[in-house]
């Protein structure tokens, strides 16, 4: 009974480790989890599909503008104190492939081309308040190693209710500062020439931790 | 009291549900999937009349031949590595490799014959195969396009030319996309107008366009001028044709398309006058 026991702790934890993986993980407990009165919703289409088939579809690219819309609404737990902060940043999946490349889902032929680099997708995050890191620039990652930050900022509190200033990061909800707990995605993607042709998949994970 | 095993169990199993609960903490994420659907995009605009009409009237287009010149401007845009070749191509109807024959003035005899040969038609492009200078290993100067200019004829009366080496390439019609063969050794590789046989390095064009990057008409990769001749000389032989003259002679479509035809020496048979007719198919196809 007691190696039963002790199996099913490790397995427990191990879960746990494995399910933050490519989040950030949390080491505190400050800000109620979502479902316990903190909210976390995205609208839009759950799939994107870009599709080019001219010369100037490669040449120009393709823009979309506010697919998705990310939602925040943050509850902090009573103790401590003031000491709820989040942190939501962005990283890539490519279902196990090269850190650099996008997954290649169906070729087009056998060229031996390179695949596309996940450098070419392009996001943006846009709020009325300007609070995204990024701020009113587009921006990529360069390999499915890396996160990119859109709020963060531990140990410093910034409060809501200004429109002003980046890295809102304390409780407060989109139902009444829209500016600042929510944000628009905008996706910019550019092929480049002389990769292979084929369909490509991407996941685009957006996490929301605690950030102090 | 007395505690059991299953007891203990229960509570071991409590402490690490009460530990999940203490540790709950905010920490979710939302995932989006982004498929990007590349396809492969070939563009050629070719510029200039779908007809090219090559009328020998006179004394001197038989022994001078008729030139078209820039009768046809080809543009590529590319998003891949692209090769880009002519195949010179009939109906068959007097036989694979020869000119189709529409219309006779004359009644062919033994030594007039309707067998035209498809290389009888000479192109000249400009600028040269990229590949050449790029050093793709397959490709060979003066022998893997069709940079050389148009030979005359020596001596008037005769087939005696200086080297030519114009003649067009001509697949099999069983299998008219084929791409040439650009590994013979030099002097007798079939012909590209840009790339060569395979996908080794610089043995193909990158993609790209005459649109954009490099504009230069003299030197840009993405446009190429051509020119046409037809030099019947008399008597008709084509002689820029015959083995004794073509510089890549023993390149497999020069051989295909002799073989068709009895026009393969100096006189002893000549060309039918009539109509006759031949398509030159373009065709631009990934090479990566």
């Amino acid at each position: 009974m007691k190696w039963f026991l002790c199996c099913c702790s490790i397995f427990i934890v191990m879960s746990k480790v494995n399910a933050q993986a490519n989040c950030n993980l949390s080491l505190t407990s400050n800000c109620k989890p979502t479902g316990a009165g903190s909210q976390y919703i995205v609208t839009g289409e759950p799939t994107i599909n870009f599709t080019f088939q001219s010369f100037g579809d490669f040449i120009v690219g393709s823009n979309l503008f506010g697919v998705n819309i990310l939602k925040l609404a943050i509850e902090e737990n009573t103790a401590p104190a003031d000491d709820c902060r989040w942190r939501l940043n962005v990283h890539m999946d490519n279902n196990g492939g090269a850190a650099t490349q996008w997954e290649q889902v169906y070729a087009y032929g056998s060229s031996s081309a390179p695949l596309p680099a996940v450098d070419i997708l392009e996001m943006r995050f846009r709020n009325q308040c300007n609070t995204s890191l990024t701020g009113s620039n587009y921006a990529n990652l360069s390999s499915t190693a890396t996160n990119l930050d859109i709020v963060e900022t531990p140990g410093t509190s910034n409060n809501a209710g200004t429109c002003s200033g980046i890295n809102v990061n304390r409780p407060g909800s989109y139902l009444t500062n829209y500016g600042e707990y929510s944000f628009a995605i905008d996706y910019k993607l550019k092929p480049t020439l002389n990769i292979q042709p084929g369909i490509y998949r991407l996941n685009v994970r957006f996490c929301l931790t605690e950030g102090n | 009291m007395k505690t059991t095993p299953l007891k203990k169990t229960i509570l071991a199993l409590g402490a690490i549900v009460a530990s999940n609960v203490a540790f709950a903490q905010l920490q979710e994420e939302k995932n989006v999937t982004i498929t990007m659907d590349l396809q492969p995009i070939l563009q050629l605009k070719m510029e200039g009349p779908d007809q090219l009409d090559f009328t020998f009237d006179e004394i001197n287009e038989y022994y001078a031949g008729i030139v078209k010149y820039g009768a046809t401007v080809l543009k590529v845009s590319s998003t891949v590595s692209f090769d880009l070749w002519a195949a010179g191509l009939s109906q068959g109807q007097e036989g694979s490799f020869l000119w189709d024959n529409p219309v006779e003035y004359a009644t062919p005899t033994p030594a007039s014959v309707d067998e035209l040969p498809l290389t009888a038609l000479e192109l000249r492009q400009f600028p040269a195969n990229p590949s050449i200078a790029a050093t793709c290993a397959t490709t060979f100067a003066g022998s893997s396009d069709y940079s050389t200019p148009f030979q005359p004829v020596v001596t008037p009366g005769t087939s005696v030319m200086t080297g030519a080496n114009n003649s067009i390439y001509c697949p099999s019609p069983a299998s008219p996309y084929t791409a040439p063969t650009s590994t013979n050794a030099a002097a007798t590789s079939e012909k590209y107008i840009a790339g060569g046989t395979g996908t080794a390095a610089n043995c193909s064009v990158l993609g790209g366009s005459y649109l954009i990057g490099n504009q230069n008409a003299n030197s840009s990769a993405y446009r190429y001028v051509l020119d046409y001749r037809i030099l019947p000389n008399l008597p008709v032989t084509f002689p820029a044709h015959l083995a004794a003259n073509a510089v890549n002679a023993t390149a497999p479509y020069i051989i295909a398309a002799d073989g068709a035809t009895s026009l393969t020496a100096d006189g002893a048979v000549y060309a039918n006058p009539g109509v006759y007719t031949m398509y030159v198919k373009y065709i631009l196809a990934q090479d990566q």
